[in-house]
């Protein structure tokens, strides 16, 4: 079969918020870091490698936002990681020792126990504890094209108001992209794919070439792109916009349909640190007692009700292996179609949460890395690639502006502006116009401390607009948290706007504050002029 | 820094009013038509407030003190007879308001304390006091900026949020110039504005609330809010208040704003469309016979239900509800 006729291109973005909280070991948020370390980047680093030495050429995006980076790149949390692995070694070898009742059983609990004995080793002995490394590895190498995202995930839709902060997110961005992968990054991931035509600009004074947006920031496009999500558009300001397929997206991504609902898939909700006896497991939950999920799993999904069965890794592996066939059947009947009536070869774009993978779907990365092998070994009609390849090789590109819209439930904005999180929004306005009068008053700060001080304010104004925070509230989990963090950067930003105002800047304040919210080390404040 | 007593003194009067501020809302409101979604007093005040500062709740109080300013206004509305002397009414709204502005986001302040861990090892039961310098924050949202402003953002293509407020130094020009009881006497009101079909739409809110949701027809079109204030019909009858001819005062407008598209532009199609060569920048035009593959396909329309295999595909045919929204993706994100 001709591998020509067109493209597939994945793009996995990998976030997290900033979560680092020197002062205590307490806050549970930090675990999000090590669940995804362990669940996700380094599941797919190891297929990454594995393909790699099998011989099998791939290419796939991911963005690695810059909260991410600062935080993979962090010693404390480095730390921490590993203590987070030698307790759930600690745990496993328990289970192996409580499991012995049932021989099922008892096996899944050495799984576990090679699995984190096996993350221990690939990071602390053979990385050396640095994940950015090992994914700019697959970058230099060819297989991997990462591209960076707004500073700290802020969402461009409801900061517009203040162009300036726009124009901040994105260039602390691309300088956090540098600073990491040594050269400018060419595509970014719009946070939450927020679009608004008024960045265009600011995305083009930094180099940017291409952003991804959801299906509808082409598909309502101005004027309506000829070739629908399958061929990307240039906005008159020169973005070049590439479109989430909407077919490859339910059949991964719906909860009811997709691939992740497989019965011999490992059911996410039934942990062992709501099960088993509650002495026993106490060391092992959270510090202040509540029971909370360990990442150790016995059960598959099995079916949509009823008692559940034990996981059975091989099985898991047999319908990861059928669903990569299906998904690569499903392309393939696609891409004939498509290509019947286009002129250029179509792209379908396929963007997922990288967490979606290996978190969520347990068994994403192997998934991914079968389909890889088919696409590579087996008879399909197209070749896997990145936008920035497309575009080398496609540079006639239609002219329209993409349509405002976002990944959200609905399209728009009512993740991140509804009844429960619209209070925050004129207090990120008001900081980012407070930011940009700063950066006014001292355009050329030569003092130390001042500067250090509206540095500090640029820092504490980016955090507070992390996108996050308003998701959370609105999603109702860790609600009490994420409003700490809005109050307490919008805080930090304040008092130290009177104080530099004022002229009465405390220094050991920024210290304390900057060792927590310890980001953008080479931050310029004037990036706010 | 409003001090222990103003705060105290504040939660007393605040009590008694949310119920009537809200029942006096809704029925507002529920005689407008473009007001889809609206926002109580009450939705407003347990939205800001966080259960680990439970007991501090500024933003709360604040806000409800806000409303209670303006919650004066009924009363004094209340005689029907046409005289209505000013003067003895003033002080206390003045005062109220005052308080408001001593109130307006003050940092707190960080409070340096000498934190003691205390560890006993058992053997010896030696305690040793280890010293850690700490700075200990506490932060609130301020209640309000005091500044006049008005904001407006896209919920969705149809649905406006448009925050605002006025600051108290407007309020006192205002008094000024239109007489003591003028914020008495008006009500607010939003004139919305589609630029790109040229026309208004007017929308009477009250004081209650600073923030709103607005219906709107159009989509994909520019909007401008204007926030003012017109006199209430009982002002008529009161000949020492003039009211201007269009009975109309303007108090600020808001940023511009361009909702989002809702549907395919099939209706935008040219049979030429435009070009760019992004690598060398050059522009050109390609002719829609160029574009297609099958001859006897000449419009996008028909393409996409080509490309989609949809049968009379319609301009609001896709889906918008992302897969991934309703998915548990996991339990951080």
């Amino acid at each position: 079969m001709n591998k020509n006729k067109g493209y597939v291109t994945f793009v996995l973005h990998a976030h997290l918020p900033f979560i680092h909280h020197p002062e205590s070991k307490d806050y549970l948020e930090e675990q999000w870091l090590f669940e995804a370390i362990s669940e996700t980047y380094i599941p797919l680093l190891t297929n990454f490698k594995k393909l790699e030495q099998e011989g099998v050429k791939f290419r796939l995006t991911m963005t690695m936002t810059p909260p991410l980076l600062y935080m993979l790149d962090n010693k404390l949390l480095q730390e921490r990681y590993i203590e987070y692995l030698e307790k759930h070694i600690e745990l496993c070898e328990k289970e192996i020792k409580r499991t012995v009742y049932d021989q099922r059983l008892n096996q899944l609990s050495y799984y576990y126990l090679d699995r984190y004995s096996n993350d221990l080793k690939f990071f602390r002995d053979e990385h050396n504890c640095n994940l950015i490394d090992a994914f700019k590895y697959f970058q230099d190498k060819g297989f991997l094209e990462i591209i960076t995202c707004g500073a700290t995930h802020g969402y461009f839709p409801i900061l517009y108001l203040t162009p300036q902060t726009v124009r901040a997110q994105i260039g602390v961005g691309v300088q956090t992209y540098e600073r990491f992968f040594g050269k400018k990054p060419r595509g970014i991931w719009l946070p939450e794919c927020g679009y608004v035509p008024e960045a265009d600009q600011y995305l083009k004074e930094f180099g940017i070439e291409y952003a991804l947006v959801e299906s509808h920031g082409i598909l309502y496009a101005n004027p309506a792109p000829v070739y629908g999500t399958f061929a990307p558009i240039v906005s008159p300001g020169g973005l070049i916009a590439f479109g989430r397929d909407i077919e490859s997206s339910k059949q991964v991504w719906s909860s009811i349909i997709g691939y992740p609902g497989d019965y011999n898939y490992r059911e996410f909700y039934k942990d062992i640190g709501y099960e088993v006896d509650y002495e026993y497991i106490k060391p092992y939950i959270a510090s202040n007692g509540a029971r909370v999920h360990t990442g150790i799993k016995y059960y598959r999904i099995t079916s949509k009700e009823g008692e559940k069965d034990y996981y059975n890794p091989r099985w898991a592996m047999d319908s990861a292996e059928k669903q990569a066939g299906h998904f690569l059947d499903s392309r393939t009947a696609q891409i004939e179609n498509l290509s019947s009536f286009m002129k250029t070869p179509p792209i379908v774009v396929c963007p997922y949460d990288a967490e979606l993978y290996g978190h969520w779907w347990y068994e994403g990365p192997y998934w991914l890395y079968i389909l890889f092998k088919k696409i590579y070994y087996d008879d399909c009609n197209f070749t896997l690639i990145t936008p920035g390849d497309y575009i080398d090789k496609h540079p006639e590109i239609q002219v329209a502006t993409p349509c405002r819209s976002s990944w959200g439930a609905n399209g728009y904005s009512e993740v991140w502006l509804n009844q429960t999180n619209d209070y925050v929004h004129r207090h990120l306005h008001k900081a980012g116009n407070r930011m940009v009068e700063l950066a006014h008053m001292f355009p050329n700060e030569n003092d130390g401390l001042k500067k250090k001080a509206l540095d500090q304010c640029a820092r504490e104004l980016l955090l507070a607009q992390s996108s996050d925070w308003l998701f959370i509230i609105t999603n109702g989990t860790m609600v009490d948290y994420a409003k700490k963090r809005i109050k307490e950067h919008i805080g930090r930003f304040t008092k130290l706007y009177y104080q530099i105002k004022d002229d009465k800047i405390d220094e050991e304040f920024i210290d304390t504050i900057y060792e927590q919210d310890y980001i953008f080390h080479d931050i310029d404040y004037r990036i706010y002029m | 820094m409003p001090t222990k007593e103003s705060k105290s003194k504040k939660v007393e009067k605040v009590e008694k009013e949310p119920a009537k501020a809200v029942k006096k809302l809704s029925t507002t409101t529920s005689k407008k038509k473009t007001t889809a979604v609206k926002k109580t007093a009450e939705a407003k005040s347990s939205t800001a407030k966080s259960k680990s500062v439970a007991k501090k709740e500024p933003v709360k109080k604040a806000t409800t003190t806000a409303k209670k300013t303006a919650k004066k206004e009924p009363v004094k509305k209340a005689p029907t007879t046409k005289k209505e002397t000013k003067s003895t009414k003033s002080t206390t709204k003045k005062a109220t308001s005052k308080k408001t502005v001593s109130k307006e986001e003050k940092p707190k302040k960080a409070t340096r304390t000498t934190k003691k861990t205390t560890s006993t090892t058992k053997k010896t039961a030696k305690v040793e006091t280890e010293k850690k310098i700490q700075i200990l924050e506490y932060y609130d949202l301020p209640y309000r900026y005091n500044e006049t402003t008005i904001k407006i953002l896209a919920q969705t293509p149809n649905i406006l949020f448009v925050y605002w407020d006025i600051s108290d130094n407007d309020r006192a020009n205002y008094t000024l110039d239109h007489g003591e009881y003028f914020f008495n006497d008006t009500y607010p009101v939003l004139i919305v504005h589609n630029v790109t079909k040229n026309y208004s739409t007017e929308v009477p809110i009250n004081d209650f609330a600073n923030s709103w949701y607005l219906h709107l027809e159009d989509a994909n079109c520019e909007y401008k809010i204007e926030l003012g204030r017109r006199y209430k019909e009982y002002a008529y009858r009161n000949p020492d208040i003039n009211i201007p001819q269009d009975n109309y005062i303007h108090v600020k407008d808001s940023n511009d704003l361009v909702m989002p598209n809702d549907h395919v532009l099939f209706e935008t199609i040219k049979s030429d469309m435009e070009y760019r060569n992004v690598k060398n920048g050059q522009s050109f035009k390609k002719n829609i016979s160029e574009i297609y593959i099958n001859d006897s396909l000449y419009t996008v329309k028909e393409i996409y239900e080509k490309l989609y295999q949809i049968d009379n595909i319609t301009p609001f045919f896709f889906d918008l509800s992302n897969p991934g929204s309703g998915n548990p993706t996991s339990t951080f994100k």
